[in-house]
């Protein structure tokens, strides 16, 4: 078994899965002025999704997401459904890097082909993810102070620049289209964490400490980006902000703050950072996958499993290459996403009802047994 | 042994990558543009000039500039030409201003705002400043007063003039894009001229803002105009105010201005508070702020006066030009969009029946270091 992780590390690891590509991306929605408030639809229906998923870790305590499905579905469709949570994982990851390579060749190196950026990316991918969950985590739980620090900072610099108008009228006067962008952004990031079961094994969550990871994940996620949304919105307003890919690059280089200027630069780390984490991230999900499916030691560690990263490390910037043709498409792309995503990420609704019932039958059996004797 | 050999010839292989990018432009193949200016030339080609800073020569710390224009049927077609026609690279992140000539203005702007957007080498943060009757390129004939570049001394004196005078309006590309689009108000630009001064070259002056229907532009105002837009816009953050009493000026300092706006049911009748706190700069000959019932005089002949000028402007604006500047119809977006949304066609021709009634309340709170008059002794 590779070292565990504590729940702190799990925590701030959940939290930059959900905001990694958000900040950069908060222009893609129909809700315009009410973006903000898709957010918070979307946070409403992940509420009882990250209450299942929870409650999977108290009945199934150091269980992946991949050995649940061997529990409940048995040994060849559990493994059936594992592969295609691989391939979702793997998606996820390519999405990731491609979001950092586009946002990268749009905003700087707008001549270098994105391939090669691509390329450069996975390479980082690769050597984190190989390097196992431990070091992946305690990186997070130092970054994401950070983040949270530049969020508070770009709102107090940006103050003398925000126009207040741009919120108002606080009124939904197209539901259907804040209602469309919410599920948008449920399906993209709040639901992908899904796949975030899958680290089960690695946390200890037996009493019910799996609620405090998900749920407090969750709170501070939908917090840092409703959050950052409100700045753009405030500062660039809605006409600005609808046009723009990278609404919180612009917001941010915006800031005049007597000689602190031009911060830019900090928002494209961050993105460029929580990118390529949740990316690694993803294929490291995607190996544990692959060691449940072909029944490898759990005690063997990630660097003796090379070929394996490689393989999916390849997979990841095929998918990424192909999976739109330039950002004009993201937009359709998202939409798409939101689609064949969604049975994927509300699956656990299934597992779960099928292991509640598993569940109450076992502990009957105890009480019957118990009776017996 | 295996691993040192790997190892090395990783090394060697970053050596290649460490080299910089394959189509990269050395220093001295890169020039730096500090404003661009944009004039329409008779065929209907954009011509592009832009400043262009270089270091100085013969081993001096100083920074010369040098113009270059070139032509296109789209501003980003000019300004391909001119990284063709002077074999450089262009980089644009130091680009403050975009000057535009008060043809292309009346023409309308739109084609120029899209571009500056799109084009990911621009800052949005730029400013968009209009040359009243010359060319535009005509800007960077100017004597360079106190700043390296024509472009970074307008560019910072707009921007002090938004600090200390709030006479000059701001217009970044991107507050240009939200008026073009925005329900209910109008673009403004600040404008400059420039003017030949006897002896000693030309001169950059601002001189008011040019104001918009859409994207054209259909009038003018002053610099005085232009400062009580901005105190009716709630934006000016100090100022100074010279009135004429009885022959004897008096000026005064904003301190602090506080506006609120509101419309009533009929949606065609706003009110407008104005409450300012100021300070005294020069007092009016023979009047005593530290006496209760000289100030309040004085504090009420300063309110009828503020009142009866922004009511001046309001009426100017919206019987000469019928441009809904002030933003009143974007008023009643926030207030009432379904009323909006049954009014906005026909907002335009709304606009020029919308009624104002005004309340400015000024509350003088210091003189300075002496709330008296010096008395001349004139024998």
């Amino acid at each position: 078994m590779e070292s565990r992780i504590t729940k702190k590390q799990a925590l701030c690891m959940l939290v930059i899965f959900i905001i990694s590509n958000i900040p950069v991306l908060t222009g893609y929605t129909a809700a315009e002025r009410n973006l903000w408030l898709a957010y918070i639809i979307a946070f409403i229906a992940a509420l009882p999704l990250y209450l299942i998923y929870s409650r999977l870790t108290t009945i199934y305590p150091e269980k992946s997401l991949y050995e649940i499905f061997g529990e409940l579905f048995g040994r060849i469709p559990g493994k059936i459904i594992s592969g295609v949570y691989i391939l979702y994982c793997l998606n996820i990851a390519a999405m990731s890097v491609r979001n950092v390579s586009e946002f990268v060749n749009i905003v700087s190196l707008d001549k270098t082909p994105q391939i090669f950026i691509l390329l450069c990316c996975m390479i980082v991918c690769f050597y984190v993810a190989t390097r196992g969950i431990r070091t992946m985590t305690k990186f997070a739980i130092l970054f994401l102070p950070v983040f949270v620090i530049v969020v508070f900072v770009m709102h107090i610099m940006s103050l003398n620049i925000y126009n207040y108008s741009n919120i108002e009228p606080i009124v939904i006067d197209d539901v259907p289209d804040v209602l469309k962008s919410g599920w948008v952004c449920f399906t993209f990031p709040m639901a992908e964490s899904v796949v975030f079961l899958s680290i089960n094994s690695f946390v200890k969550t037996d009493k019910g400490e799996g609620k405090k990871i998900y749920l407090w994940g969750l709170v501070i996620s939908v917090v840092i980006i409703v959050s950052v949304v409100l700045n753009n919105i405030l500062v660039l307003g809605i006409p600005t902000m609808i046009k723009l890919y990278y609404p919180t690059y612009t917001a941010i280089s915006l800031i005049d703050f007597g000689v602190v200027r031009r911060l830019e630069i900090v928002s494209s780390a961050l993105f460029f950072i929580s990118g390529l984490l949740k990316g690694s991230f993803s294929l490291y999900l995607a190996y544990i996958g692959y060691k449940n499916i072909f029944d490898k030691p759990k005690e063997r560690r990630p660097r003796g499993y090379l070929w394996i990263f490689l393989g999916g490390t390849v997979l990841i910037s095929v998918a990424a290459y192909f999976l739109y043709p330039s950002i004009v498409e993201l937009i359709d792309f998202l939409y798409a996403y939101s689609i064949y995503a969604l049975p994927l990420q509300l699956f656990p609704i299934v597992l779960w009802i099928i292991a509640e019932i598993k569940y109450k039958k076992n502990k009957n059996k105890n009480v019957i047994k118990s009776d017996t004797m | 042994m295996k691993k040192k050999i790997c190892l090395v010839l990783i090394l060697f292989l970053i050596i290649l990558l460490l080299c910089g990018c394959f189509n990269y432009s050395d220093i001295e193949d890169t020039v730096v543009v500090s404003g661009l200016a944009v004039d329409m030339c008779d065929d209907g080609q954009y011509k592009v000039t832009a400043e262009i800073m270089s270091a100085g020569s013969d081993n001096e710390v100083a920074v010369e500039t040098e113009q270059k224009s070139e032509y296109g049927f789209t501003v980003f077609e000019a300004i391909e030409n001119l990284k063709n026609s002077s074999g450089k690279s262009f980089n644009f992140r130091h680009c403050q201003v975009i000057f535009i000539s008060e043809q292309i203005s009346n023409d309308g702007i739109s084609d120029i705002i899209d571009f500056a957007f799109h084009y990911s080498g621009f800052r949005l943060s730029m400013v968009l400043t209009v040359i009243s009757g010359n060319d535009a390129a005509s800007v960077f004939e100017c004597e360079k007063l106190l700043y390296d570049t024509v472009s970074y001394g307008v560019f910072d004196m707009m921007k002090q003039d938004q600090i200390a005078n709030s006479k000059c309006p701001s217009a970044q590309i991107y507050m240009c894009l939200n008026s073009l689009e925005n329900k209910g108000k109008e673009m403004i630009i600040p404008m400059i001229s420039v003017e030949e001064q006897e002896g000693e070259g030309k001169e950059y002056r601002f001189t008011g803002m040019s104001i918009y229907i859409d994207d054209v532009q259909t009038g003018t105002l002053s610099v005085e105009q232009s400062q009580l837009f901005m105190i009716f816009m709630g934006k000016t953050m100090n100022g100074e105010l010279t009135y004429n009493f009885d022959e004897n000026y008096a000026s005064f300092e904003i301190k602090d201005l506080s506006v609120s706006r509101e419309v009533e049911e009929n949606l065609s009748v706003f009110d407008l508070n104005i409450d300012m706190i100021i300070s005294v700069r020069q007092l009016p000959e023979g009047v005593d702020v530290s006496d209760d019932e000289q100030r309040t005089k004085l504090e009420e002949e300063l309110s009828a006066r503020i009142k009866e000028e922004i009511n001046d402007l309001f009426l100017y604006v919206r019987d000469t030009y019928g441009s809904d500047i002030f933003g009143l119809g974007n008023q009643i977006y926030h207030v009432n969009p379904s009323a909006w949304a049954e009014i906005s066609d026909e907002w335009k021709e709304l606009f020029k029946d919308v009624e104002l009634n005004i309340d400015v309340s000024c509350k003088i709170n210091d003189a300075g270091r002496s709330s008296k008059n010096i008395v001349p002794n004139r024998r």
